[in-house]
C-alpha cells in the first residue's frame, strides 16, 4: 500500500486507525472503516463521531494501520512472503471476510490465536478458515478500546439510539403509499430489473437488504 | 496516458496483458468484490480514485448550503433534523475518503485537489438555496436522485466503495424522507406555503433531473465503468428511475412539475421533455452559480481550523510522561 508522503510543512495526515465496532454484546466486532488520529483517545472519539451516529454500538476498538496485517487469497499466491512477516509474539485477533454479499463491513473478528508474529497469526487464520475471502490479524496489545463501564457506554452510545428522527421510520408513510400509486397505474415498476455489467447481465448476488 | 501498446485497447495500460484483464473481468462477472490487495488494472484504480474522491468532495461541499440554514430553521425540531443531516454528510465524506485511500491516494492530496479546484464535485451544490422550502426540496429531490445513484454504486465491484455506499444509503433515506415530509406539509398549508413549495420545485426540478449526468450518448466513461462493474446502470436508466418515483409523488402532493411535456408512456414510464443543458454546463464551468463562494467557504474552514490541527500536533509531540490533563 502506498504510504503517505509528508510533503507539506504542516502535514495533518495523522496515522490511520482501523475501526472495529460491536453493535451488541452478542455480536462480533466488525471492521467498518478507518479514521486519522494522533493518539488513542483522538482515534476513539473520531471513530464514534464518524461511525456511530446511529443506530447502535456498545464498544469500539481502534488499531493503527501499521499494526494490522491483511491478505486476500490472490495476495497469498502473488506475495506468499506475507506469511513470514515477523513481529512480537502474543495473542492475535483474527478477522475474516465471509462472503461477497453486499455488506457494511470488511471482516468480522472471529477469534484469537497465540502466534510468534503477524505472519504466523495470518498463517493460522488461513489454516482455520481456508475458505475465507480475506484474512486480517493484529496483536491484542495494539488495540485501544472504549471504556466498558456501563455509564461510559451509556454516555457514548445511547444518544445515537435515542435520536429517532435520524431513522426514516420516524417519518412513517407520507401521502399515499407507493403500493397504492402502483395499483392505480401511476407508479411504474423498476426501470432496470436486470442490472448489467457491460454486455453481460450482472450476477444476482444474495444481497442483504439495506437496513 | 502514453500509448505503448498500439494493438491493445487503451484501458489496458503498459505492462498489463489481455489475459490479466480477462481474469479480472471474469472475477467481476462472477460477482466477486475486488479488495485493495488484489490485482486491478491501473485504469480501474484511476477511475475509482476520480469517482470516489469526487463523491467525497460532493458530500463535504453539500454541507455548505445546508449549514447556512441551520440558524434560520423555523422550529427546534427542524433545526435538530438539519443538524443531524449535515453531520451525516460530514461522516459520508469521511467514509468515502477512507475508501479512496485504500487505492493509494492520501486524504491530504484529495483535499488539496478540492481547494485548488483540480478535483470536481457535484455541481448541484453550486445552485443557490433561496428559501427555507429549498431545504426541503433539496432533501426530497437532490437526495432522492443521489440515492438512486448510490443504491446502484452499493452493488459496485470495488469492496471498500461498495461498503461505504451501503452505509451511506441506509442513512441517506432519512434525508429524503425528512425533505419529502416538509414539502408535503407545505403543499397542504396556506396558499403562501403552497406557493413556496411550488417555487422551490420550479427551481430544483431541472437541476435534479440533470445531476444524474449527461445522456448516455454524451457520457465518455460509461463503457469502461460498466465493463468493470463500477456503474451497473447508465445515467439515463438511473434518471428514469428517479423520475418514475418522484413524478407521481409530487403530483399527489398537489404540485406541478415544471415540464409541460411530462407524460406517461405505454409502459408506465414517465417521460420528460427535452432537457436544456445550457445552465448545467455553465454551472459546471463556473460561469454561473456559486462555485467560487463554495470553495472560498471551504478554504476559510480549512484556514480557521489550522490552529486546532497545530494544537493536536503539539499535544501528540509532547514529551512522554507529561500529564494529559
Amino acid at each position: 500500500m502506498t504510504q503517505p508522503q509528508p510533503t507539506q510543512p504542516h502535514d495533518t495526515q495523522w496515522p490511520r486507525w482501523e475501526v472495529f465496532k460491536q453493535d451488541s454484546e452478542k455480536r462480533p466486532y466488525q471492521a467498518i472503516g478507518s479514521v486519522h488520529a494522533g493518539d488513542p483517545d483522538h482515534a476513539l472519539v473520531t471513530a464514534r463521531n464518524v461511525f456511530v451516529r446511529r443506530p447502535a454500538a456498545v464498544s469500539l476498538w481502534a488499531v493503527r494501520e501499521a499494526d494490522i496485517l491483511t491478505a486476500t487469497p490472490q495476495e497469498l499466491v502473488s506475495t506468499p512472503d506475507v506469511l513470514g512477516v515477523t513481529g512480537v509474539a502474543g495473542l492475535y485477533h483474527v478477522g475474516i471476510k465471509k462472503s461477497h454479499k453486499r455488506s457494511m463491513t470488511f471482516v468480522d473478528l472471529v477469534g484469537a490465536v497465540q502466534a510468534t508474529g503477524p505472519g504466523d497469526a495470518l498463517g493460522q487464520a488461513h489454516e482455520q478458515h481456508p475458505d475465507a475471502l480475506a484474512w486480517l490479524v493484529f496483536p491484542d496489545a495494539a488495540k485501544v478500546a472504549t471504556d466498558p463501564d456501563p455509564g461510559t457506554v451509556e454516555s457514548w452510545f445511547a444518544p445515537a439510539t435515542e435520536k429517532t428522527y435520524k431513522q426514516q421510520q420516524y417519518y412513517g408513510t407520507i401521502g399515499r403509499h407507493v403500493g397504492e400509486l402502483k395499483r392505480s397505474g401511476q407508479m411504474p415498476g423498476r426501470v432496470n430489473e436486470h442490472p448489467h455489467v457491460g454486455d453481460q447481465p450482472a450476477v444476482k448476488h444474495n444481497e442483504e437488504p439495506v437496513k | 496516458m502514453t500509448q505503448t501498446q498500439p494493438n491493445l485497447p487503451k484501458y489496458i495500460s503498459a505492462g498489463e496483458t489481455p489475459e490479466q484483464h480477462a481474469a479480472f473481468e471474469a472475477r467481476i462477472a462472477a460477482g466477486e468484490k475486488i479488495e485493495p490487495g488484489d490485482w486491478m488494472p491501473a485504469e480501474y484504480r484511476r477511475q475509482l480514485i476520480r469517482m470516489i474522491s469526487q463523491h467525497a468532495h460532493s458530500e463535504v461541499v453539500g454541507m455548505l448550503p445546508e449549514g447556512e440554514w441551520i440558524s434560520k430553521a423555523p422550529t427546534l425540531k427542524r433545526k435538530t433534523i438539519l443538524m443531524a443531516k449535515v453531520q451525516d454528510e460530514a461522516g459520508h465524506g469521511q467514509y468515502l475518503y477512507h475508501a479512496a485511500e485504500t487505492l493509494g491516494i492520501t486524504r491530504e492530496e484529495m483535499i488539496e485537489a478540492l481547494l485548488t479546484r483540480k478535483a470536481k464535485y457535484s455541481s448541484i451544490f453550486n445552485y443557490p438555496t433561496t428559501t427555507w422550502a429549498d431545504v426541503g426540496m433539496v432533501g426530497w429531490l437532490v437526495d432522492g436522485a443521489a440515492i438512486k445513484n448510490q443504491t446502484m454504486l452499493a452493488g459496485c465491484s470495488y469492496g471498500p466503495y461498495s461498503r461505504a455506499m451501503v452505509r451511506i444509503c441506509s442513512e441517506e433515506t432519512f434525508h429524503h424522507k425528512q425533505g419529502k415530509e416538509m414539502i408535503v406539509l407545505y403543499a397542504q398549508g396556506t396558499p403562501e406555503q403552497k406557493q413556496m413549495a411550488q417555487d422551490a420545485l420550479n427551481r430544483w426540478w431541472w437541476p435534479a433531473v440533470q445531476m444524474l449526468g449527461p445522456h448516455d450518448s454524451d457520457s465518455p466513461n460509461t463503457g469502461e465503468l460498466s465493463r468493470w462493474g463500477i456503474k451497473l446502470k447508465t445515467n439515463d436508466e438511473v434518471r428514469q428511475e428517479f423520475i418514475n418515483e418522484h413524478v407521481p409523488e409530487l403530483m399527489e402532493a398537489g404540485l406541478t412539475i415544471p415540464d409541460p411535456d411530462m407524460h406517461q408512456d405505454e409502459n408506465g414510464n414517465w417521460i420528460h421533455g427535452p432537457i436544456d443543458w445550457t445552465e448545467f454546463w455553465a454551472v459546471i464551468k463556473g460561469e454561473r452559480g456559486l462555485g467560487k463562494e463554495r470553495i472560498a467557504t471551504r478554504q476559510a474552514a480549512q484556514d480557521e481550523g489550522a490552529w486546532v490541527r497545530e494544537a493536536l500536533e503539539a499535544y501528540m509531540a509532547r514529551p512522554k510522561g507529561e500529564a494529559a490533563d
